[in-house]
């Protein structure tokens, strides 16, 4: 079967070159390309075949799928969630049961070595029985689906690192995608959950590039993981003055100093929330008034109290944060 | 040095970046003049604090022209008050700043009408052209 490009989608649907160059622009700068990559990028991505996705969704809450569904609309990230042919995704799809699988492994074998395989949630590996598909354990379908992907995408933190299913003391052993399959090209686009903007992005990189973008020790898009919410953070300039609030309602926190001492993992948390912010741009956790969690990191439910300060402010003041190198150094 | 950069973009003082910016800007404006060779920087991707891109808006002011483009948001592109260096901001529809940039060209690249529009603009005027033609001969039959 012949797919469309994305130029003759985009005319279909009326819209014009113009708003696709916008678009461009805009991831373009997202992916921290520089601008006078944005001619490549229209030509290559306005080119490039409706892609067939396969998106598995295993142990989770169906939040990620949530933060996709719910983001703003319509808006310039639809242009390519509406692009990719989504041939499989059991939580949204009208199929159900056998149904829905049989679509699965046509798409598959259509699209063999070219689909890519989209997960969110976590493998059962204690018990396949934990969680189940049409009869089928995830770990089975993970592996017979990934065996002719061209690539992985894990989103959310319980594909990209176990998430919430594995925090102690794993009930289920629940494990990451990449702790399966370790044969494929895989990105992980943590958080719980992950901004809908950075599975766009990557989504773009791989039409426009044939690969998928940089990636930090954790396999993350250093676009997006590069730098700490602590280094973008509003509250930042209260940390550097060491003007923090102590509960949160008292005079520091009404003032909006630093909530670091109420137990802010932002200093140690990669991710672009500080800057792409939430619910159609509104706000990021910290903004709202609560400190950030830390959920696109690994093992973050068990890394202790969410509200203890992380260590005591001089160390981090002696030894000031590097991005992502930091990161790499540390997991790595 | 990015890093070192991105980690020193702390509100609590300003990066210093306004200035070496401003040079950036005359040293293409130049180039524009001399070589006809157009420059566009990325402000999202530059450590600037809210108080230093108030005071390079201000500094680079309003010229003469100012376009707004609606295409899934607004897009506001003004030339500033030196021909050749215009200043872009995307909106998306919530009016969220989605990017923000400075052209130094003689025009930006999306003002221009795009050559894949034109095709399919002239597509339609011909078959509302034609169209236009069916129903006045449909009316003068009824007159007949």
């Amino acid at each position: 079967m012949s797919l469309p490009t994305l130029n003759k989608q985009l005319q279909a649907s009326g819209i014009s070159r113009r708003t696709f160059l916008k678009f461009c622009a805009t991831t373009a700068s997202l992916l921290a390309l520089p601008q006078s990559a944005v001619a490549e990028l229209a030509n290559a991505l306005g080119n490039a075949k409706r892609p067939s996705v396969i998106w598995l969704p295993f142990q989770e809450c169906t939040g990620c799928t949530e933060a996709i569904l719910r983001s703003h609309a319509p808006t310039l990230e639809s242009l390519i969630f509406d692009h990719i042919s989504l041939d499989y995704q059991h939580t949204i799809m009208a199929a159900a049961g056998e149904q829905a699988e049989e679509a699965r492994r046509a798409a598959m074998q259509e699209h063999k070595g070219q689909y890519l395989l989209l997960v969110d949630g976590s493998v059962p590996m204690g018990n396949p029985g934990y969680s189940t598909i049409s009869g089928m354990s995830n770990v089975d379908m993970l592996r017979e689906s990934a065996k002719d992907a061209a690539g992985i995408i894990a989103i959310g933190t319980c594909a990209s690192f176990g998430g919430i299913p594995k925090a102690n003391p794993n009930p289920t052993g629940a494990v990451a995608v990449s702790d399966i399959i370790t044969d494929k090209p895989i990105v992980n686009i943590s958080g719980c959950p992950p901004l809908p903007i950075a599975i766009t992005a990557v989504l773009v990189h791989y039409l426009t590039f044939k690969r998928f973008p940089d990636l930090d020790a954790l396999q993350r898009p250093l676009a997006f993981f590069g730098e700490t919410i602590h280094d973008r953070c509003y509250r930042r300039p209260f940390f550097e003055q060491r003007k923090f609030a102590k509960s949160f309602d008292d005079e520091g926190a009404k003032k909006g100093w630093c909530l670091f001492e109420l137990g802010c993992k932002g200093p140690e948390t990669f991710n672009a929330c500080a800057t792409v912010k939430w619910n159609q741009g509104t706000s990021f956790p910290i903004e709202s008034g609560h400190p950030c969690l830390g959920c696109s990191e690994p093992d973050f439910w068990d890394k202790g109290s969410f509200y203890q300060a992380l260590f005591p402010w001089e160390r981090y003041k002696s030894k000031p944060g590097k991005g992502g190198q930091q990161h790499a150094g540390k997991h790595s | 040095m990015t890093e070192e950069l991105i980690f020193m973009t702390s509100n609590t003082e300003n990066t210093g970046n306004v200035t070496p910016l401003l040079h950036q800007i005359r040293h293409a404006l130049s180039q524009l003049i001399e070589r006809q060779e157009d420059t566009t920087i990325d402000l999202r991707r530059l450590p600037l604090s809210a108080g230093e891109e108030s005071q390079l808006e201000a500094f680079l002011g309003h010229g003469e022209v100012k376009a707004d483009i609606q295409a899934l948001g607004d897009t506001v592109l003004i030339e500033s008050r030196f021909t050749g260096v215009w200043l872009e901001t995307h909106y998306n529809e919530e009016a969220e700043i989605m990017g923000k940039y400075v052209h130094i060209c003689r025009c930006p690249p999306l003002i221009k009408s795009q050559p894949e529009d034109m095709v399919l603009s002239l597509n339609q005027i011909v078959s509302e052209i034609q169209s236009l033609s069916h129903t006045s001969t449909d009316d003068t039959a009824k007159e007949d």
